[in-house]
């Protein structure tokens, strides 16, 4: 278990440096003077600019740089946006509660969903369930996330006009904003249209994190139903239904607890993805997360932005990657004699 | 499972052929597959096939609806866009940038992958250790993360979207492969082989690619579907493919000003390209099912 979690650690350690040398080595890729895409700062006159790049090493070795750079990124000085000219540090860290509470209701939806619908499905009582349920998976699988999202808009939002099209809150309710979870700051906030918001706010989250939810929903059903397939199928649930116990405490002490186990693991294989469907979702959804934020910067080649944006989702998808990794590991002693490249 | 086959021969059929007659007993694969196969078609024909230029604008048809509907006109059978270009003519060029680039990257990724992971696979040592832990990274990154990583760097544009996609693949190809050959090169008749005095080319030639080759049509085939994907999430979100060019997802996205107004601009691309996308997932399930039970036999 140490073992294990000492390797884990390693890896950690190993992809934060092979992180942030390659976001380091983007000052130098992209198509625009060094200086400049380090600060933020676009018109720096000559006299300026010895002070600065001394500032930032330029003038010593790119090791020294590295380790200056390092050294900023941890003091929160992750210069400013060649656009609005203020902190990149500030603006990322405001816009990254939207992401993640995207992110983990979409995840939670699909819990709720893929679970059952996957143990329904793993059942031989029901064989037109499974092939039913098998191919509104491989239909979801398949449906491209913004199409999902234009029909369910189109439907929902100018058919039926259930949902609004966009944002996070109507812009009547003023949320004071104190963690960036929204429905949180609601819950937390002490302004007397606290219920009405909070609906309005679940009604905004519900288009954009059913179409999120869509792509893990399916992965998690297929998981679902291959695993409880495989777990029922063994010699100790075999022996459990001899000794008599019914279907649900059949699910309950033996099938579920060994059946979920390679879900979880799933999850963490596919939070990457969902990650990065979170930020096109957001982009169609206008929802002010992270992802939308970084595709306005490529849009507007916003270098020193586009690092740092890229620097937190792929920094959050790596922690997020290993904690999922480290959980399995807990719940599942086998898993800990592995080999390499099976996040 | 029956156990005794009174009435059935040997089998005596290469394995791709067994696997390929395995296949066929699944008819929704099959249907699957002629609609892929059509699709290939429309990729390579389809700018030939197409009437009228894609990027063709006609100021007197803005807009028309598809011939099915009583405003329609046959001259153009899916009707036309906010500009008047032909949506059939876009459909059908879009059909060989989205689904035909995307083949074509994964093809391009499973050589380069090829090449490295059977050179990987046959390292060992801090060599391999070395290419796990960068493989590790990189498999970590979701494969359209990398790509807009990657498109950030080169900017858009549908060229840079290609090489994007081939490098954001390259590392699942690299790692799928480098497994299998390290699994292969452990089993006896891989040594055996070796003992007779066969070289690392021999090797590779005789005894690892005719055993590795379902599993990477398999791989390939689910990697096809999410090429697809990468290259039309990269136009719509408008860093991939720009704006005139006839890509699917950048159709989808110039039209959405329209799209309350004339649904079909943006229906009919999303449904060719649902129906790319369903059918190489169809078919890649179906070969991984056919594959399976010919293991079982």
């Amino acid at each position: 278990m140490l073992n294990y979690f000492s390797r884990k650690l390693s890896l950690l350690f190993f992809i934060t440096f092979g992180v942030t040398v390659f976001v380091f080595s983007l000052n130098y890729m992209f198509p625009t003077d060094v200086l400049s895409s380090m600060s933020g700062l676009t018109n720096i006159s000559e006299q300026d600019y010895l002070a600065i790049s001394e500032k930032y090493h330029l003038n010593q070795s790119v090791f020294i740089q590295y380790f200056a750079f390092i050294g900023r990124i941890l003091e929160g000085d992750w210069g400013v946006s060649f656009i609005t000219g203020t902190s990149i540090y500030e603006q990322v860290f405001r816009v990254l509660p939207a992401t993640i509470e995207l992110a983990i209701y979409a995840l939670f939806y699909s819990f709720i969903i893929a679970i059952p619908l996957g143990v329904l499905a793993s059942s031989e009582t029901y064989p037109w369930l499974d092939k039913s349920i098998l191919a509104l998976s491989i239909i979801g699988f398949s449906m491209p996330i913004f199409w999902l999202a234009l029909l369910l808009i189109l439907v929902f939002s100018i058919g039926l006009g259930w949902f609004p099209t966009s944002g996070r809150l109507s812009l009547i309710y003023n949320i004071p904003s104190s963690s960036g979870f929204l429905l949180w700051d609601i819950l937390r906030s002490n302004v007397d249209y606290k219920a009405e918001a909070f609906v309005d706010a679940l009604r905004h989250l519900a288009l954009p994190s059913f179409v999120l939810a869509a792509y893990p929903t399916t992965v998690l059903i297929r998981t679902t139903r291959q695993s409880m397939k495989d777990v029922m199928n063994t010699n100790y649930v075999k022996a459990a239904k001899a000794k008599g116990l019914s279907t649900s405490q059949l699910l309950r002490r033996h099938g579920l607890r060994n059946g979920l186990l390679p879900v979880i693991q799933m999850l963490g294989m596919h939070f990457g993805t969902v990650i990065t469907l979170a930020m096109v979702t957001e982009v169609i959804f206008a929802w002010p997360g992270v992802g939308s934020w970084l595709v306005d910067a490529i849009h507007q080649r916003d270098y020193p932005a586009i690092q740092g944006g890229l620097l937190v989702i792929s920094g959050m998808v790596f922690i997020a990657t290993i904690l999922f990794d480290l959980l399995y590991m807990i719940f599942d002693p086998i898993a800990r004699i592995r080999g390499h490249g099976k996040i | 499972m029956v156990k005794f086959r009174f009435f059935s021969s040997p089998n005596n059929s290469s394995p791709l052929r067994q696997l390929w007659r395995l296949f066929q007993r699944n008819h929704f694969a099959l249907v699957a597959s002629w609609v892929f196969i059509f699709m290939i078609l429309m990729a390579i024909l389809g700018p030939l096939l197409a009437p009228y230029s894609p990027y063709m604008q006609q100021a007197d048809m803005l807009l028309v609806p598809p011939s099915w509907d009583v405003n329609g006109y046959i001259q153009s059978p899916f009707g036309t866009d906010a500009l008047g270009r032909d949506i059939l003519s876009r459909i059908l060029a879009g059909i060989s940038y989205s689904f035909g680039l995307a083949i074509v990257a994964v093809a391009l990724a499973l050589s380069l992958g090829l090449l490295i992971g059977t050179l990987a696979g046959f390292s060992k040592g801090i060599r391999a250790s070395f290419l796990n832990h960068i493989l590790d990274i990189a498999l970590t990154m979701p494969s359209l993360l990398i790509a807009i990583v990657i498109v950030a760097i080169l900017g858009p544009g549908i060229a840079n979207s290609f090489w994007a996609v081939v490098l954001a693949m390259l590392p699942q190809f690299i790692h799928h492969i480098r497994t299998e050959v390290a699994d292969l090169l452990d089993k006896d008749f891989v040594i055996a082989y070796r003992l007779d005095g066969a070289n690392n080319w021999q090797v590779f030639r005789f005894a690892l690619v005719p055993n590795m080759i379902e599993n990477i049509v398999i791989f390939s085939t689910m990697a096809i579907s999410a090429a697809v994907l990468d290259i039309v999430v990269l136009g719509f979100i408008g860093i991939g493919a720009q704006s005139p060019e006839p890509e699917l997802g950048t159709m989808i996205a110039d039209s959405l000003g329209v799209f309350y107004l004339s649904p079909w601009t943006v229906m009919l691309p999303g449904i060719t390209l649902f129906l790319c996308i369903l059918s190489t997932n169809i078919v890649g399930d179906g070969l991984r099912h056919a594959l399976k039970e010919r293991r079982l036999q």
